[in-house]
């Protein structure tokens, strides 16, 4: 960033020194200045790439355990063992069975789409419960 | 502060100045690296080329190392190995398969089949044998993660043999095609990678769309294996007879549905109204992911063999194929399955509800087939 801020002080300097009728000292400013921002660029699109990466590496897996009968979902972070349409036991709203529904990637947009009633007992596991009733 | 003043300070490395002869240096250096393009420009683009492909080959050595890191601990996790797994896993990191003859190619496809099945049994055996303790679905998901392994260790072995003998021989060609095809290689390793994560925790992935949406017709349908690695369960879906197979999970599989369809249609005499095929396929770039599309055809990757099978079979009695495909990238074919893709279940099962109800009558037999790797998916 500071290359890129330096590359431009020094191309307004050469434009400001040509005004003055130094010629020489735009042609080196401009050059100069096109070198410094182009690596600038170059730095910072890296760096916007890795963030990219990171960002994607960073997503966490999630498991949806599903009611058929009352509509009762349980969002929580994916535990070895699990898989979909595994039965996991009875529904703590209505005692039927539960069931895992999917499996997915985490959606980072995902907590925009606010459902009908969230709660949350684990924060900090992740668990969001959601139920229609 | 002018540039004259930054010239004499020295911040451009004492370029300029009134008394200074810049423009000449200028010149000078413009004629010289001139000259030194004309006879040295293609050998000074062959070292960028080679420095660039060392950083590549670099990366795919991590990469490797990595993944059989992961999958040694994953045996040893899992396995409970009494010996060191380390050497078995070496040599099977380097196992390969020779292909049949094709001068005379009729009659190639049951000759591959026969060699894909010694494979797979081999390597099941292997897998077992280096991990004890590992029971049945987790066998698969290893052997899954072992070929993860093999297939990274197998680009790096081939990448870093047209580097070395492009460096060797000062090849441009040889290395221009190499750097060339490198960004795509690149980002199929690190799909690898993401495959590896998730084969080693046994999670769903983008391949297993099929599987998934034909696990949801299945539920609370009784089932049975129909052939290796393939389950099939009877069901009602508008109306109709709908014989639903996918591959069997929750381990990684894709089972073999070219045998399971032809061992349906043969256990209904050939009357089936229609076959629809459901997989995952590749996007093209600046399509979206879960995007859902109809055709016409076996809906299905791999050798070839599986797809002959079905294609012989349905051609023989006269059965309309057809296939539903959602598309996603290759990344995320073998990467832990995204939301959008989970999303697209309920609108592909809708797809296949009206491609029914307008190609088939109430009563008919047909057969729904969820193709891809079932790994993490139940049935």
């Amino acid at each position: 960033m500071g290359i890129l801020i330096y590359s431009f002080y020094i191309l307004y300097n050469s434009l400001t020194s040509y005004q003055e009728g130094q010629t020489e000292n735009l042609y080196i400013g401009i050059v100069v200045a096109i070198i410094g921002i182009g690596l600038a660029f170059s730095s910072l699109t890296t760096l916007r790439k890795r963030a990219i990466m990171m960002k994607e590496m960073d997503k966490k897996v999630l498991t949806v355990e599903f009611c058929d009968k009352c509509s009762f979902k349980k969002v929580r972070l994916f535990e070895k063992g699990d898989y979909v349409n595994k039965k996991i036991g009875k529904c703590t709203q209505c005692n039927s069975e539960l069931s895992i529904n999917a499996i997915y990637l985490e959606d980072k947009k995902e907590p925009d789409k606010s459902p009908q009633r969230v709660s949350t007992s684990q924060p900090s596991s992740l668990t969001i419960t959601v139920c229609s009733a | 502060m002018s540039l004259n003043t930054i010239l004499q300070l020295g911040l451009l490395g004492g370029l300029g100045g009134e008394d200074s002869s810049i423009g000449t240096v200028i010149s000078t250096l413009m004629y010289f690296s001139f000259i030194l393009f004309i006879f040295f420009g293609q050998k000074i683009q062959l070292w960028t080329m080679l420095w660039n492909a060392s950083g590549s080959i670099k990366k795919l050595e991590y990469m490797r190392t990595d993944a059989k890191n992961l999958t040694l601990k994953t045996i040893r996790e899992i396995g409970k190995p009494k010996e060191d797994p380390a050497s078995r896993l070496n040599s099977l990191m380097e196992h390969f398969l020779i292909s049949p003859v094709d001068l005379d190619p009729a009659g190639i496809v049951p000759k591959l089949d026969h060699l894909l099945d010694v494979r797979d049994d081999k390597f099941k055996s292997d897998v077992k044998r280096i991990a004890p303790e590992a029971d049945d679905v987790q066998v698969n998901n290893l052997e899954n993660l072992v070929e993860v392994s093999l297939a990274l260790n197998t680009i790096f072995r081939i990448v870093r043999h047209f580097y070395l003998l492009g460096k060797k021989t000062s090849s441009f060609y040889l290395i221009l095609q190499l750097q060339m095809i490198l960004p795509l290689v690149m980002q199929q390793a690190e799909a690898l990678i993401g495959a590896s994560k998730a084969f080693s925790k046994g999670q769903p992935i983008g391949d297993g769309v099929g599987p998934l949406i034909v696990s949801k017709l299945m539920i609370g349908k009784r089932k049975r294996k129909i052939d290796k690695d393939v389950i099939v369960a009877k069901t009602k879906f508008e109306g109709r007879n709908a014989i639903v197979l996918k591959a069997e999970g929750p381990g990684g599989n894709v089972g073999k549905p070219g045998n399971a369809v032809r061992k349906i249609i043969t256990e209904n005499k050939g009357k089936i109204s229609m076959v629809v095929m459901i997989d995952a396929a590749l996007k093209f770039e600046g399509e979206k992911t879960g995007e859902i599309s109809e055709g016409i055809g076996a809906a299905i990757g791999g050798i070839g063999t599986e797809k002959f099978k079905i294609e012989e079979e349905t051609s023989k009695f006269k059965i309309p194929l057809y296939a539903i495909i959602i598309k996603e990238s290759i990344q995320e074919a073998i990467t832990p399955m995204k939301k959008e893709i989970n999303d697209a279940v309920e609108k592909a099962i809708d797809k296949v509800r009206s491609l029914v109800k307008e190609n088939s009558k109430k009563g008919d037999t047909i057969i729904i087939a969820g193709i891809g790797n079932s790994i993490g998916i139940g049935q």
